[in-house]
């Protein structure tokens, strides 16, 4: 209860830190219930208000989200408030009652001070970048993919595999994006072997010698490649992708007992088997 | 194909929608209650809802994706000719439900209309050109991929392709969303990227803008330009709104195709205009759809709260103004 009530207190800040339409949301419903214009339409302005306080409020917000299930997070109880009908009905009454062209001038005025209040090209997250990178994880799957034959079970690391089962729905994953992506859990009752786990780790945390260092707990396990690929093929990878970082003679004596074929495909080495 | 998809969907979501308006009111039908907006939002609630039966037959009966898109085709194609046939019953009766907007369109009514159409229709080419899309939390893409690749529903871990170890939970299994996608992919011959990231966001931009638009319709009364005006800055708002996660705008541009965006923006706003005219049969049907699209509280989610709160408000109001009356009177 304890971690739904900070979770609720975090989240109304958090909402609030790039761009302001909660207080777009708390300007209309002052600017309605000051003009007296709320009396056109008042359960719905009661019922806003009402649910714009209860989410806001951590007790209540918490209530709502047990309400809403764990399976969401903080922001999605505001799918309860109507914010944007009620915002754009206090801004249509400002404009309307501004005839000719104060009208015009008041509605540009609000359309700029909307703008700014939600972020103004802020965003929380780098959607383009995220899109390139899709765009060269998928130009490296085209490039590895197109040799293997039959069942391809893919081994890689993780921008290779985020985006690997979209691509192809026929390509198996030794692990996929629910092994670094936590929500992505709530959707199924499997749990990951700690074996695959350790693979996982070595993938991404890998230096040029083929050998990472995985911080379990609070003791530091040392992972060899050696190690990772034998249990990667026991697990039915029958293709590789290693790491650009490795340097050649590693990855080359990496791939050695498993006699499969090593060769560069874009920034990475591709063992296939 | 993608464009054919789109207006198929389109042309779906009006006719369906237009059918279930003159079937669910065919007695208490009012000139000019009902128009082409009201018919896109409803058609949203009957295409989640034919997906729905699909989905079932796949979980409970184990047929196959495409006996299921069979059943899809088929389901469809019942509700179109049941709707047209309602439809056109209405027309010789003297209804409709889009016939009528159209006759009374002033000049400068046309003119705000084309400047808000310009405006979502750059919102529309702005969001395919950038291709930007939000994919945390979210294995839509992968889901319809294994569901087109295994011929069934969650054969296997959509995150893998191995088979489940430990099984899904029922209640996200009951959601039809990715089975409704993969039959659009099956039936139109597209990747699930195609459907889900491309054309399903741009259907549900328009439906989005009619259900706000039933809602400037209840603000708004038959004042035209405030009407104008509020869909306008609905639109500004949805532009403004794209920065965080669980906001509307950023559900519109990068995640239109998920049940919490599609409920946050069709489902919600068509419910909240169908409590504020009371019909509480379309508000029933906005609730149903949200529990087969969104992991709800046993079927209890947001459409139903936001139904009972505006319920009672109209009741507290309505008490409110009867004891005002009252005291008046007195």
């Amino acid at each position: 209860m304890t971690e739904l009530l900070k979770n609720a207190w975090e989240g109304w800040r958090q909402l609030n830190s790039g761009g302001k339409l909660g207080a777009v949301l708390l300007a209309a419903l002052l600017f309605l219930w000051l003009t007296g214009k709320w009396k056109e339409q008042k359960a719905l302005f009661l019922y806003t208000a009402v649910m714009a306080v209860c989410c806001i409020f951590p007790v209540t917000a918490a209530a709502l989200m047990l309400y809403q299930t764990r399976f969401y997070d903080y922001e999605w109880v505001w799918s309860l408030v109507p914010s944007t009908a009620v915002a754009a009905w206090a801004c249509a009454r400002f404009v309307e009652e501004r005839p000719g062209r104060s009208g015009l001038s008041a509605a540009a005025l609000l359309t700029g001070a909307l703008l700014l209040c939600g972020g103004l090209g802020y965003q929380e997250f780098d959607l383009s970048f995220e899109g390139q990178e899709r765009q060269k994880a998928e130009e490296v799957l085209a490039l590895a993919m197109q040799d293997v034959q039959g069942e391809r079970c893919l081994w890689a690391p993780r921008q290779i595999l985020a985006c690997a089962r979209g691509w192809d729905g026929s390509i198996r994953l030794l692990y996929g994006r629910d092994m670094w992506e936590t929500s992505l859990g709530a959707y199924s009752y499997d749990v990951y072997d700690p074996a695959l786990e350790s693979l996982y780790q070595w993938m991404e945390h890998t230096d040029e010698s083929g050998e990472a260092l995985w911080d379990k707990g609070q003791d530091q396990v040392k992972l060899s490649g050696e190690e990772c690929l034998r249990i990667a093929v026991e697990e039915g990878a029958n293709c590789i992708l290693l790491p650009g970082r490795i340097t050649q003679t590693a990855a080359e004596s990496l791939a050695e007992p498993f006699g499969g074929q090593l060769q560069t495909v874009g920034d990475y080495y591709l063992l296939t088997l | 194909m993608a464009v054919l998809l789109w207006v198929c969907v389109m042309a779906f979501l009006f006719l369906v929608g237009n059918g279930i308006l003159s079937i669910l009111y065919r007695r208490e039908w009012k000139e000019g209650e009902f128009t082409a907006a009201d018919a896109l939002a409803l058609g949203v609630t009957a295409m989640i809802g034919t997906a729905e039966a699909a989905h079932l037959c796949m979980i409970f009966a184990g047929v196959s994706l495409e006996v299921s898109t069979a059943l899809f085709g088929g389901l469809s194609a019942v509700l179109l000719a049941v709707s047209l046939a309602s439809v056109l019953g209405k027309k010789r009766r003297g209804g409709g439900a889009a016939a009528q907007s159209q006759a009374s369109l002033a000049v400068t009514w046309r003119l705000q209309a084309l400047c808000f159409g310009a405006l979502v229709l750059a919102q529309a080419v702005l969001m395919q050109v950038s291709g930007n899309v939000y994919l945390n939390g979210d294995m839509t893409v992968e889901t319809v991929g294994s569901f087109l690749e295994e011929n069934g529903a969650y054969l296997v871990n959509p995150m893998t392709g191995a088979p489940y170890t430990g099984g899904i939970p029922l209640r996200l299994e009951l959601l039809c969303l990715p089975t409704l996608y993969s039959v659009l992919c099956r039936i139109f011959q597209l990747t699930p990227q195609a459907v889900v990231w491309g054309v399903v966001p741009l259907v549900v931009l328009p439906c989005c803008y009619c259900a706000f638009s039933c809602v400037g319709r209840c603000l708004s009364g038959q004042n035209k330009a405030r009407q104008f005006f509020f869909l306008l800055f609905t639109a500004v708002l949805l532009w403004a709104g794209n920065y965080r996660c669980g906001l509307e705008g950023f559900g519109l541009w990068y995640c239109g195709w998920r049940g919490v965006s599609i409920r946050s923006l069709v489902l919600v706003p068509y419910l909240i205009s169908a409590c504020l005219r009371r019909k509480w049969k379309l508000a029933v049907l906005c609730v149903m759809a949200e529990a087969c699209i969104v992991w709800t509280f046993y079927g209890a989610g947001v459409c139903l709260l936001a139904a009972a709160g505006l319920f009672v408000c109209q009741l507290a109001m309505g008490r409110l103004k009867g004891s005002q009356g009252e005291e008046a009177a007195e």
